[in-house]
């Protein structure tokens, strides 16, 4: 039993079919959007609509910071704040977006114990790797911090093999 | 039920998963009843977030389930089926766009899907709305097909390797059939599940978008989903899939069926394999 296509009432146009119509062009196309961003390693395939769950485990992006006076100094997780930068960072689905200035202040002000401190900030993810098949999670962001006065510091980082840097200023 | 000679015992009513419907009986309730049951699997999919104590005050959590079940329950009513989805949109929606960039996939299918009715007075009987869920089902399995194709871990069977012997107790269900060479070098029947999921996809996508309309197809896809979402540990997805089907088929979802929906949204609220884990 089949359908008449491409609607079961062919009769004519009215303003709800033209919606119908313009949702599913849209709900189409951006699916080819993100098949391209997933394929230049830009998105989270299981986000954003897509439906690339399941292709690949799922990355789980986690923050880990850093205490750079000690090499190596992990600050254990509990010890601080971190929803707000995730969240600002928008839980790192865009995966080569540098974690933001604004997300840095709003993490210093969370953790005021931080200010004056050189931190550094990696992101890590779960991957998929062959030869044996295995998971494994490794660095996919770093940025560092460096005072440069008491409210002021330098920033710079690495994300998807590109580097940036600048200044900024603690905001409260 | 006579099979060429054999006597098959047929099932009774309530216990089939498309409702049969009698002379003079209205099947918009079966219909209205599986939109129910997708709203019900996104209303599962939020409610943790919902309802964490150190978030939220214990009244607001009673209310809010108060008002769930109210508005579950107006949406099978003929009388304020549309109104009652449209109140679910409102605080659906308002709940999903805060988050947006956490909602996993199967929020944004429903985004794309449940507050479409809206635009319909009678949304259960407007076949412009089925046409609608399973154009955007269609489209939908065909994408999933793609990302995996992209990815290159189906066809190679990596992906259900990786699973076997690193995935959660239901999701290594696969591991008994190849040794633990396969994670060198996968085996032909992890080859072969990759393969036969993304043509599956590909293969229901396509029967979709052509407007095949056959029980039996949907019955099997049911069937598949179901074993789909075993595998992967994960209903909501499945039933929210199950429940547009049903709709889009225009036959709706059995009491049975919906009952077996729920049940697997409140097994999924821990994880199945913890429930297989604790039965075991």
């Amino acid at each position: 039993m089949l359908f008449r296509l491409p609607f079961s009432d062919p009769a004519g146009w009215s303003f709800r079919k033209a919606i119908i119509v313009g949702l599913v062009v849209l709900h189409s196309a951006w699916i080819v959007v993100h098949l391209n961003l997933v394929s230049r390693d830009l998105i989270n395939p299981w986000k954003l609509s897509g439906y690339g769950m399941y292709t690949i485990p799922h990355p789980n992006p986690v923050l880990h910071v850093f205490d750079s006076r000690f090499a190596g100094f992990e600050i254990p997780s509990d010890t601080y704040k971190a929803y707000d930068i995730v969240s600002q960072n928008r839980f790192f689905i865009f995966r080569c977006q540098p974690i933001t200035v604004a997300s840095l202040q709003v993490f210093l002000n969370d953790n005021p114990k931080f200010v004056g401190v050189p931190l550094r900030f990696i992101v890590t993810e779960l991957k998929l790797l062959r030869d044996p098949i295995r998971p494994e999670r490794e660095p996919h962001s770093i940025l560092e911090i460096r005072w440069t006065g008491q409210t002021t510091f330098d920033y710079a980082g690495k994300i998807c093999g590109e580097l940036y840097h600048g200044k900024a200023e603690l905001k409260s | 039920m006579n099979v060429r000679g054999l006597t098959v015992p047929r099932l009774p009513d309530y216990l089939m998963p498309v409702p049969v419907v009698k002379a003079g009986e209205d099947i918009g309730k079966y219909i209205r009843l599986a939109l129910m049951a997708a709203m019900l699997s996104v209303g599962f999919e939020q409610l943790p977030g919902l309802i964490k104590p150190e978030t939220f005050h214990w009244f607001f959590t009673i209310a809010l389930a108060i008002g769930a079940v109210i508005t579950l329950a107006a949406a099978w009513t003929e009388k304020y089926s549309r109104i009652a989805v449209a109140v679910f949109c409102v605080f659906y929606l308002y709940d999903f766009l805060d988050g947006w960039s956490a909602q996993a996939n199967h929020g944004w299918l429903a985004v794309w899907t449940i507050p479409v009715a809206i635009l319909f007075a009678k949304w259960w009987e407007q076949p412009l709305y089925a046409d609608y869920l399973r154009i955007t089902l269609g489209v939908v399995m065909i994408g999933a097909a793609s990302q995996k194709i992209l990815a290159g871990t189906y066809l190679d069977g990596t992906y259900i390797a990786y699973l076997s012997h690193f995935g959660s107790t239901t999701e290594n269900m696969f591991r008994f059939l190849c040794s633990v060479d396969t994670l060198n070098s996968p085996c032909g029947w992890h080859k072969f599940l990759g393969t036969f999921i993304v043509l599956w996809q590909i293969g229901v996508g396509l029967l979709l978008l052509a407007g095949v309309r056959s029980l039996v197809f949907l019955a099997v896809e049911i069937g598949f989903l179901l074993g789909a979402g075993l595998f992967a540990d994960e209903m909501n997805f499945q039933v929210l899939n199950i429940a547009l089907l049903c709709i889009a088929f225009r036959v709706g979802m059995s009491y049975a069926l919906f009952i077996v929906c729920a049940a697997l949204l409140l097994i999924d609220l821990h994880g199945i394999g913890r429930f297989i884990e604790y039965v075991i």
